[in-house]
């Protein structure tokens, strides 16, 4: 892992493409820039770690990991991958979240982080920004939720 | 020229028949009801009687005059000798272990009907489009209708039950006939529309001074279709019902309908059937048999996996709608001619005038429908299989096999196509294929039934029949130059893995080329060797997800449509998408929400299968026969009714 101010600063140019900042102007980028940084993940490496405090959010720039949830007896239920573009730990937008799956590098990895604590107090102070990051957070937790949905319908097993 | 007969001349003219080898079929009483039969004389005629008709009711009573032809229709239909109820369409006979199919010749005998009423006429005519308009043809329902003769007869009483004049179909007896009776008074006014029928007319002991009863006639059947028991209002009405199809109506409908199927089994144009191998019938040989069948079963809606129909309500939505409104797209006129039977023979006494009037009359916006197919007919009616050696069986997963067949002589097929395969006395089920070469023809099937689950159990060196191809094929050559994006899921990477390696090896004309393929489980994965190549050949883009993994697997974990969301996909590219319903139901969501329009989006459709030659209608989906209208359909044809419940 790499600490905040490591070889990639974050820019505007950053979020460039990535849906969850779809819609916000490049000032509106600008007050995010402060309460990001990115990441390198080595495979293998935990993303996040499930039962820990929820306290970044983390959007995939490159590379790809895998969702797991730990259930009791040491089983174990993937739920998916994620690559460039989707959101890691949307719970960090929550208050006092803890992390509800784990997440671990399948490919090397770029993750930007974001800051939840600092990331709500911006979105309660600027509403424009907040409305416009939450509808696209929404869309994101509608598509998995739709894809969960699909998920457990086992839509092959009959066809 | 018209001319006149005495009425008690009518056994001339049955005699005639009978010396020019027709078997007379008329009119006549049996057990209380007047049905269709073979008559020795005209004194089998149920002259004197008439039948008094209500709502599921039919009562026969004596007229207190002697009129030949003075009642309507009863239970039966002229349908039961041209497309009888049960028949052998093809025989297996086994030599050598060599399995070998063979068409059943049609011997029967020539028919004379007599006394084909105005609506019947258009049955008919209706079962010759169904039956004999292409792509495939009846040949066996083309000879007895080639053989049959027919004398007509104009309504001159209506009954309580008849609508004809509502259908355009009567009360004169318009259409295909060789001799035409109109009944007045003890006399009998004759006219001849073919050569056979003026051979008839010029044989008969008629006089001269037909004009003059022309005139009666004509009157009498002008009153008869001011006086119809009932009408139905038809204008627009296809589209009304199709726009009506959230009327509460039928919800109200389906609780007093029993489904038990009599009105699909008395209407003279339903012609659903189902087809069964039977079991041996001398030693090594089986034959294969078609019978009569309902849109009110189960199983005409059911496949492995779904049911689309599974309740009253939808089954009487399809009857009706069939009758009343798809069928003008499917045959070019309504099935309905207005002849009252389902009315009468209804346990419940369901009018269909009734009900269509009111859901026609409810406030959804019209719903057009698509207009009449044209199909080339073709010289057979692809019921019978060929046997083809089986090359060699590739097990693909746990349930899934590929079988390699020997190419069949002269096949060709095209890609998205599929094949029926036939097991002996166990049946045949549609497959598609997945793969071909100069010499052989490959085959992807799942294991989920008896005739699946006997098609993977063949060994190399085994013989299967097979016929086909049939359906529609991917649309490879509009294709050409764009982008294109196969969307699969589970087996549906069968039939799309055919297009996809024809179009890598053609990488000239389609450079850019995607494959997003979803399955089960890792385990479930298709041509597993293969698709490693498509995802390390720089000619495709080949992404794999499953639904669900564990830590052996380092793929994808999600469902495909995420895979779409996640790709970045051209509006103007070309989609092919194949896969349980469900998935391609959230695939479109995902194509239609990033704007790609319908036009350029293909689908692959399922529905029970029998015929996979559009004679059996089982496969039916709203205005479309998916065995010959599809299975690949371009989405905006079916857009109004994909994922709708009841279709
Ligand atoms: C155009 C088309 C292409 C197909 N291609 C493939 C393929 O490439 N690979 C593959 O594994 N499967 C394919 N199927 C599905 C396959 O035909 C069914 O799985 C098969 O008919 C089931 O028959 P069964 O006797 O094993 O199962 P049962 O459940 O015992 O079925 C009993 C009968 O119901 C009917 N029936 C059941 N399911 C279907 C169905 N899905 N479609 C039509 N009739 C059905 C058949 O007449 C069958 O004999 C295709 C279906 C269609 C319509
Ligand atoms: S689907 Fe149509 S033809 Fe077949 S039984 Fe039903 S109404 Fe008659
Ligand atoms: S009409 Fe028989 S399968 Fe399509």
């Amino acid at each position: 892992m790499t600490a905040p101010g490591s070889p990639n600063p974050v820019t505007v140019e950053t979020f460039r493409e990535l849906p969850t900042f779809e819609g916000l102007t490049d000032t509106q980028l600008e007050a995010i820039v402060g309460l990001a940084h990115l990441e390198e993940i080595d495979v293998g490496a935990p993303v996040l770690s499930q039962g820990g405090p929820a306290n970044d959010m983390r959007v995939v720039i490159s590379g790809k990991c895998r969702l797991i949830v730990g259930l009791a007896g040491n089983r174990t239920q993937h739920l998916m991958t994620l690559t460039r573009g989707e959101v890691i730990g949307w719970s960090a937008l929550l208050d006092q979240a803890t992390w509800l799956a784990s997440a671990t590098a399948l490919k090397p990895m770029t993750v930007l982080v974001l800051d939840g604590r600092k990331l709500r107090a911006l979105c309660d102070s600027d509403h424009d920004i907040g409305y416009r990051l939450m509808r696209n957070l929404f869309a994101d937790v509608a598509g998995r939720l739709q894809d969960t949905r699909l998920q457990l319908l086992d839509m092959y097993s009959h066809a | 020229m018209p001319e006149r007969i005495a009425a008690t001349e009518l056994n001339s003219l049955v005699s005639l028949l009978q010396a020019d080898g027709y078997r007379v079929i008329a009119p006549t009483i049996r057990d209380g009801a007047i049905v269709y039969d073979e008559i020795a004389s005209a004194g089998e005629l149920p002259v004197g009687w008439t039948d008094d008709q209500a709502p599921g009711e039919y009562r026969l009573r004596r007229r207190d005059d002697s009129a030949a032809f003075g009642y309507v229709v009863g239970p039966h239909s002229w349908k039961q000798f041209l497309f009888p109820a049960r028949e052998q369409l093809v025989t297996l006979r086994v030599r050598d272990k060599q399995p070998e199919w063979s068409a059943v010749a049609d011997e029967g005998p020539a028919y004379a009907f007599v006394g084909v009423r105005g609506c019947d006429l258009a049955a008919i005519e209706i079962q010759d489009t169904v039956f004999t308009k292409g792509p495939f043809v009846d040949g066996r329902y083309r000879a007895r209708r080639d053989r049959c003769l027919i004398i007509a007869v104009n309504c001159t009483e209506a009954g309580d039950l008849c609508f004809c004049a509502s259908m355009g179909t009567g009360p004169r007896a318009d259409g295909d006939y060789d001799l035409r009776l109109t009944e007045v008074g003890d006399e009998l006014l004759v006219e001849a529309a073919s050569a056979r029928g003026r051979s008839l007319m010029d044989r008969l002991p008629t006089q001269a001074g037909g004009e003059a009863l022309q005139v009666q006639a004509d009157q009498a059947i002008t009153q008869c279709g001011d006086a119809m028991g009932r009408s139905l209002n038809v204008t627009d009405l296809p589209a009304k019902l199709m726009g009506n199809l959230e009327h509460p109506r039928w919800q109200d409908v389906a609780e007093r309908c029993l489904s038990c199927g009599n009105c699909t089994m008395a209407c003279p144009t339903c012609f659903c059937s189902n087809i069964t191998d039977t079991s041996i019938l001398s030693g090594d040989e089986t034959a294969r048999e078609r019978s009569w069948d309902s849109c009110f079963t189960a199983d005409h809606s059911t496949i492995h996996g779904a049911q689309f129909r599974p309740d009253v309500k939808s089954r009487y939505q399809q009857w009706l709608t069939h009758k009343l409104a798809t069928w003008t797209s499917q045959f070019g006129t309504s099935g309905c001619v207005g002849c009252g039977r389902c009315i009468a023979w209804c346990p419940v006494g369901i009018d269909i005038t009734e009900e269509a009037n009111a859901i026609a009359a409810g406030p959804g916006h019209p719903a057009p429908l698509p207009e009449p197919k044209q199909y080339e007919a073709r010289e057979n009616d692809g019921q019978v299989p060929v046997p083809v050696r089986v090359a060699s069986v590739v097990r693909e997963t746990h349930d899934t096999v590929t079988l390699t067949l020997d190419l069949p002589d002269g096949y060709q097929h095209g890609h998205g196509q599929f094949n029926m395969l036939s097991l002996p006395g166990v049946g045949d089920v549609p497959i598609s294929v997945s793969g071909s070469n100069g010499q052989a023809l490959e085959h992807t099937l799942r294991d989920v039934g008896k005739a699946t689950g006997a098609l993977a159990d063949l060994v190399t060196g085994d013989v299967l029949g097979l016929r086909g191809p049939f359906g529609t094929a991917w649309p490879i050559e509009e294709a050409v130059g764009r982008s294109v994006v196969l969307i699969a899921g589970g087996i549906g990477l069968a039939p799309l893995r055919s297009v996809l390696r024809e179009m890598i090896a053609r990488h000239d004309d389609f450079p850019h080329l995607r494959l997003l393929y979803g399955t089960r489980t890792p385990n479930d994965i298709l041509f597993s060797r293969e698709l490693l190549g498509w995802i390390q050949n720089s000619r495709v883009r080949a992404h794999v997800t499953v639904d669900r993994g564990d830590s052996s697997w380092d793929g994808n974990i999600g469902v495909v449509t995420k895979l779409i969301r996640r790709k970045r996909l051209p509006k103007d590219g070309l989609y092919f998408l194949c896969g349980p319903e469900i998935m391609m139901h959230f695939a479109l969501a995902e194509l239609l929400a990033d704007d790609v329009p319908e036009k350029n989006i293909y689908v692959s459709m399922e529905r029970n299968m029998k015929c996979a030659v559009g004679l059996c209608g089982r496969c039916q989906y709203g205005p479309h026969f998916v065995c010959k209208d599809g299975p690949v359909f371009r989405y905006d044809q079916i857009s109004d009714i994909f994922g709708k419940s009841g279709f």
